[in-house]
């Protein structure tokens, strides 16, 4: 498991592209086309908390990553917000499992 | 792990009482006298009225543990292990029932006749019983592992809950004490880890396999006792006000501790 969330040497492209493939496979939509990174998770993907519970599990198997407990969900909106989380390695540093 | 996919005898959740012995004597260590709870006083002006709400629905939420037991027991059945649990467990909730009853009092907001009258003549059972079965995921589904699932994430929801008031109080002794029921409620988060994942051990891979599905389930449509008391929703003391101070950074604490554990089980050999 990686303590980095995404290694350093994959671009924000190619996160795109696989996170993109992931919400596809998750959603059971037809294509990832509708997907930029201003797609928003509630109102125009309709993830809703169980949503989230899939989608961070299917984030966190397909980088083979544990997003920090302390990872503020709340401020993520725009499938945009979820590529700058696994983009910056310096801040998803596994966690202490603290309440 | 037993592979076997086929009918089995009943295995105990635990060999021996080992970890009954283990958390029954940390629970005594929490509060060891209840020596703090004479002579409380604060004052009410520093306390906003949306927390003294919470103290009073929180209270008389914990006192309803003699509700909630009749559930977890009937999950439990002949599991002798698991309803020594829910005794012990059972007792420690009217710990904090009494902790916050105390610091009610001490705010001069005392709870009522009215108040116990209404929660402990309020129906519960019949429709905590159908709202359970609306989750099962299947007939067959070991109601143990459901009513367990259940209590990681209830007794989770309660670590958010004192501590999201904790660090809404602005009387340092009021969320010390908050605090020491939110450590407190995450020993019965652990202890139901670590009963599900004792089960685990003599599941066969299709029983381990229900674990994830039925997790989803509940938390897909997660309803907390007190949503099955009519005197909660008559003084607006439902679910709403238990969540109401959690902040973003704690729901998503929420989410994620959640989704983190449990999502091991869908690979049983890497739990056990």
């Amino acid at each position: 498991m990686n303590d980095l969330v995404v290694a350093p040497s994959i671009s924000r492209e190619e996160i795109f592209v696989t996170l993109k493939l992931e919400l596809v496979e998750l959603l059971c939509l037809e294509s990832s086309d509708a997907i930029s990174e201003d797609t928003r998770l509630v109102e125009d993907l309709e993830i809703d908390s169980l949503g989230m519970v899939d989608l961070v599990m299917q984030v966190e198997d397909c980088f083979d990553i544990v997003l920090p407990t302390n990872t503020d969900l709340s401020k993520i909106k725009r499938v945009g917000d979820v590529l700058d989380l696994l983009d910056k390695p310096q801040s998803t540093k596994l966690s202490a499992t603290t309440i | 792990m037993n592979g076997s996919t086929e009918t089995k005898c009943f295995s105990p959740s635990f060999p021996s009482p080992d970890t009954l012995d283990k958390f029954y004597i940390s629970g005594r260590k929490m509060w060891p006298d209840l020596a703090e709870l004479k002579n409380l006083k604060f004052d009410r002006s520093q306390v906003d009225d949306e927390v003294v709400q919470f103290m009073r629905s929180t209270a008389l939420n914990e006192y309803g543990v003699a509700h909630y037991i009749g559930s977890y027991l009937n999950s439990y059945k002949d599991d002798f292990k698991l309803r020594m649990w829910s005794a012990i467990w059972a007792a420690e909730e009217y710990v904090h029932y009494l902790v916050l009853r105390r610091m009610l009092e001490g705010l001069g907001e005392s709870l009522t006749d009215e108040d116990f009258t209404g929660l402990e003549k309020g129906e519960f059972v019949n429709s905590y019983a159908d709202y359970f079965e609306s989750i099962l995921i299947s007939p067959d589904v070991d109601r143990r592992m459901v009513q367990l699932i259940f209590g990681v994430i209830q007794e989770f929801a309660a670590v958010i809950a004192y501590t999201a008031v904790s660090e809404k109080c602005k009387i340092p002794e009021m969320g010390a004490l908050f605090k020491r029921i939110a450590r407190d409620e995450t020993r019965h988060f652990r202890f139901n880890q670590l009963a599900l994942e004792s089960l685990c051990k003599n599941y066969s891979e299709r029983e381990c396999a229900m674990i994830w599905p039925q997790f989803r389930a509940i938390w897909g449509n997660l309803q907390m006792p007190q949503e099955h008391i009519e005197y909660f929703a008559e003084l607006d003391m439902g679910t709403k006000l238990y969540t109401g101070f959690w902040s973003g950074e704690l729901k998503s604490r929420m989410i994620l501790r959640m989704t983190q554990y449990f999502k091991k089980f869908r690979q049983p050999v890497a739990v056990v």
